[in-house]
């Protein structure tokens, strides 16, 4: 009987727990769980896609080139790879996209926030993705450098066993909604803070932000810093290129297994799918390796400052890793060129396919 | 190993099997001893040594105390030695760096300056609660009150046993030791319904009430002199919540943990934010600490069988000592002789109107002292104290970048109050322990479940740990 209850009650608690609110995730869920129905185009990534990519100019550079849609930016800072295939799945679930833009494939199971136990983690944390995460521990070499030591202290220095227990923990967290009662008291209850952006905002933005405007604490430290030392941005530039000629063994690397199971997904929610890499402060060998082995086509590579100059222009950055509302526009009009582009290429495809098949029949 | 560690679980569960598995009286009572070096070592194995040690001391001096019955000035003797053993070792752990501090400062003060060293010792967890345990057993069998224990295996349980080893109840010698004379047996001596009951409402206390106001108390107290007076008393109310829930949830959980092993621990709390008056509010607060104050300091030192100056006096030091128990520091002095001094006026003309107060208003007076002592109590210095109570006591306006309290607090802080309020009133405990088996167990589940959403994800240490 105890169980009885317990898991009548747990299953009430967990109904009522809403998503994380912080860095877009919980209003963007909000809004879409409203508007599900009107969007066509989704673009789901980090802050780098939050902040440098504007649905708006994506819509009128396509619309220029007879292509209308409607664009979403599914963009949300900090997220990490498993949280962005969670929140995929859950979108799927409730929307067809015809086309989903998707930022990075990677599956990184290392916990990178100090605090681990986060509403963030304990969110996505269910079993399925539990057990990628766990899985996608043996790709991994190295813990981030700043809990090394941490790590060397706890499980006679197995990091990776720490890890996986970390990951087990957060699963059950999940599981008990522990530590979710304020936040769910807080939501049911009206006395939760406003959700950013807002209602307005998002109608009106269709989900990116200036990063410029009402910026955090941590963004505007970011930004000054940045500002104070532009002197050392071109021998980053030339690194991020020495970085993306890097090769690596995908074998030994790379889930493809993830990899594979989150095509299956795109796949069967009937979405055309490209991937695309944002221009960050550094580079990335394994998505360059993948990119190269043709796994990852189509894909759009605005990673690389020798295809994309404009977007490391430090002029148009607010600081390495985020472009300020300049750069979201050139961004947004680059990256919208390529995918009309990849479109008309797609689109004639399918009519001379769609014309193969025709003439057999129109010749009988 | 804390009770709400998620270790615990899988440790109790195996000494609570083990335990009822075993058949032999003796096997099952050195299970536990074993157990509870356990328990104790997993936070410091290096100081069971101490726990050792004063047990072998204990368990010496009791049977020579014994033995030398009807020669009063050997058994003083043996009496001595044990305090000396006992105290001396509190002493060192514990307010070696106060004394010693304080003596630099005063010869300072005084043109001499004698330069003691300050030690920075660790203090060993529990050991102002095990060294009262011991010294009741030796000072019971010098009043002739008790018997040496039957065999050192029982005595060194009964200082040693988990449950309440490192934050009480304080139980004494001549409560616990008869019940290891006598097999335990599961259907006489377990109420399950009572412990897993108790073992919640602990768990409730501590994770869910304690921990998610202790940030209330934290940020108010991180800067006593530049709240505003609201703030000023959420975060006294909040620390009053917090050391409730902390201290009290933490007992609950022990009496829980030693009945579902077949043993009867003292009730050491009872809804003392209800008492009509301070006196009345140190026999329903951390009960067996008050108790053992009063068997063995207070009434020693004549009690109130002396003159009303004398009463008062026997007041104030053992109220004084108390608050040097809880910790070594001027604030605590203070916080004890405040009490003390309230305890003397409701003696006195000034304050014993309080006491033919209607429950209502009697409990609000209580609860006011209690609270505004409680400054001291969590204070880091005495000026910090001083400067929240002028905070509190007379309107201020926060200064810039003072910390300011949630719009939620007040809510929370009266919610919390009314629930304590309706246990009592409604004897809602009681009640729930007496619904069916099967009821029981169906509420139970469903209230963990409800309740492990509101374990805080930053849990404060047991504040009474530190004592």
């Amino acid at each position: 009987m105890a169980v009885v209850g317990f898991v009548s009650a747990n299953r009430l608690v967990v109904a009522l727990r809403p998503w994380p609110a912080d860095y877009g995730l919980g209003a963007k869920v909000a809004h879409l769980a409203q508007h599900a129905g009107s969007y066509d185009v989704l673009l789901i990534g980090s802050s780098a896609t939050y902040y440098g990519l504007r649905p708006r100019t994506i819509e009128a550079a396509l619309a220029a080139r007879g292509q209308r849609a409607r664009v979403f930016n599914l963009g949300v800072g900090g997220m990490g790879s498993y949280e962005q295939v969670y929140l995929l799945r859950w979108v799927l679930e409730r929307m067809r996209p015809k086309l989903v833009l998707y930022e990075e494939p990677r599956f990184d199971p290392l916990l990178w926030y100090p605090d681990v136990r986060n509403p963030r983690y304990i969110h996505w944390h269910d079993v399925a993705m539990t057990l990628e995460a766990l899985r996608g521990l043996a790709f991994v070499d190295a813990p981030p450098d700043y809990k090394a030591q941490d790590y060397a202290a706890t499980w006679h220095g197995d990091w990776k066993l720490a890890t996986a227990l970390e990951h087990v923990e957060l699963c059950a967290m999940r599981a008990t909604a522990l530590g979710d009662g304020p936040r769910i008291a807080a939501r049911w209850l009206g006395l939760a803070a406003p959700l950013r952006p807002t209602e307005t905002e998002l109608e009106a933005e269709s989900g990116w932000l200036d990063i410029g405007a009402e910026p955090d604490p941590g963004a505007l430290r970011q930004h000054e810093r940045f500002r104070a030392d532009r002197a050392s941005w071109d021998a980053r530039v030339a690194d991020i290129r020495a970085q993306n000629e890097g090769r690596v063994d995908l074998a030994v690397k790379f889930d493809q297994r993830a990899f594979e199971a989150l095509r299956a997904l795109l796949d069967a929610s009937g979405a055309q799918v490209i991937w695309y890499a944002t221009p960050r402060a550094v580079g990335d060998p394994t998505l360059a390796t993948l990119a190269a082995s043709g796994a990852l086509a189509p894909y759009l590579p605005d990673n690389r400052p020798e295809f994309a100059p404009e977007l490391y222009d430090p002029d148009v950055r607010w600081d390495p890793n985020h472009l300020d509302a300049a750069g979201a526009e050139r961004f947004s009009l680059r990256l919208a060129g390529d995918v009309a582009d990849l479109l008309d290429t797609t689109r004639s495809r399918d009519e001379v396919q769609q014309e193969d098949a025709v003439q057999p029949a129109g010749g009988r | 190993m804390l009770f709400v560690e998620l270790r615990f679980l899988p440790f109790f569960a195996l000494v609570l099997a083990v335990h009822w598995a075993l058949r032999a009286h003796a096997w099952r009572k050195a299970w536990l001893l074993l157990a509870s070096y356990v328990f104790y070592g997993a936070w410091d194995w290096r100081f069971l040594g101490l726990i050792i040690g004063s047990t072998v001391l204990d368990y010496a001096v009791g049977e020579r105390i014994y033995a030398a019955r009807g020669r009063r000035p050997r058994q003083r003797a043996w009496l001595a030695l044990s305090l000396a053993g006992n105290l001396g070792v509190l002493g060192f752990f514990k307010y070696w760096d106060f004394f010693a501090g304080s003596a630099a400062e005063l010869t300072a003060w005084l043109g001499m300056p004698i330069a003691l060293p300050v030690l920075h010792v660790i203090l060993p967890v529990g050991i102002s609660f095990y060294t009262f345990q011991t010294l009741s057993y030796s000072l019971d069998i010098y009043r002739g009150q008790l018997a040496p224990a039957k065999t050192p295996l029982d005595l060194a349980l009964f200082v040693a046993f988990f449950p309440q080893l490192v934050a009480g109840p304080i139980v004494l010698a001549r409560e616990f030791l008869p019940q290891l004379e006598e097999d335990r047996r599961f259907a006489r001596d377990v109420d399950v319904k009572r412990a897993l009951a108790l073992f919640f409402i602990g768990f409730v206390k501590k994770s869910c009430v304690a921990d998610q106001v202790a940030p209330l108390a934290d940020a108010v107290f991180a800067a006593p002199g530049a709240v505003s007076t609201g703030d000023a008393w959420v975060g006294l109310f909040a620390f009053v919540a917090q050391i409730y829930g902390d201290f009290s949830g933490y007992s609950d959980m022990a009496i829980a943990t030693a009945l579902l092993l077949g043993y009867q621990l003292p009730r050491n709390f009872d809804h003392p934010y209800l008492a009509r008056t301070v006196a009345e509010f140190w026999t329903r607060w951390h009960i067996t600490l008050g108790r053992w104050f009063r068997d063995y300091l207070y009434i020693p030192l004549g009690g109130n069988r002396g003159s009303a100056l004398r009463t008062r006096a026997n007041l104030l030091a053992t109220m004084a000592v108390s608050g040097l128990w809880h910790g070594a520091s001027w604030t605590m002095v203070v916080w004890g002789l405040f009490h003390g001094a309230v305890l003397v006026l409701e003696r006195s003309p000034v304050l014993r109107w309080v006491t033919r107060l209607p429950l209502a208003l009697g409990a609000l007076y209580t609860t006011l002292v209690w609270t505004l002592s409680m400054a001291f109590f969590r204070a880091e210095t005495l000026r910090d104290a001083v400067a929240l109570l002028q905070r509190a006591l007379t309107p201020h306006a926060a200064t810039a970048g003072a910390p300011t309290s949630p719009g939620w607090a007040w809510s929370v802080l009266i919610g919390l109050a009314l629930v304590h309020i309706a246990t009592w009133r409604g004897r809602l405990v009681e009640r729930w322990t007496a619904l069916p088996a099967p009821v029981f167990a169906f509420s139970l589940g469903a209230l963990t479940a409800l309740a492990l959403p509101w374990i805080s994800l930053r849990p404060a240490p047991y504040l009474y740990f530190a004592f």
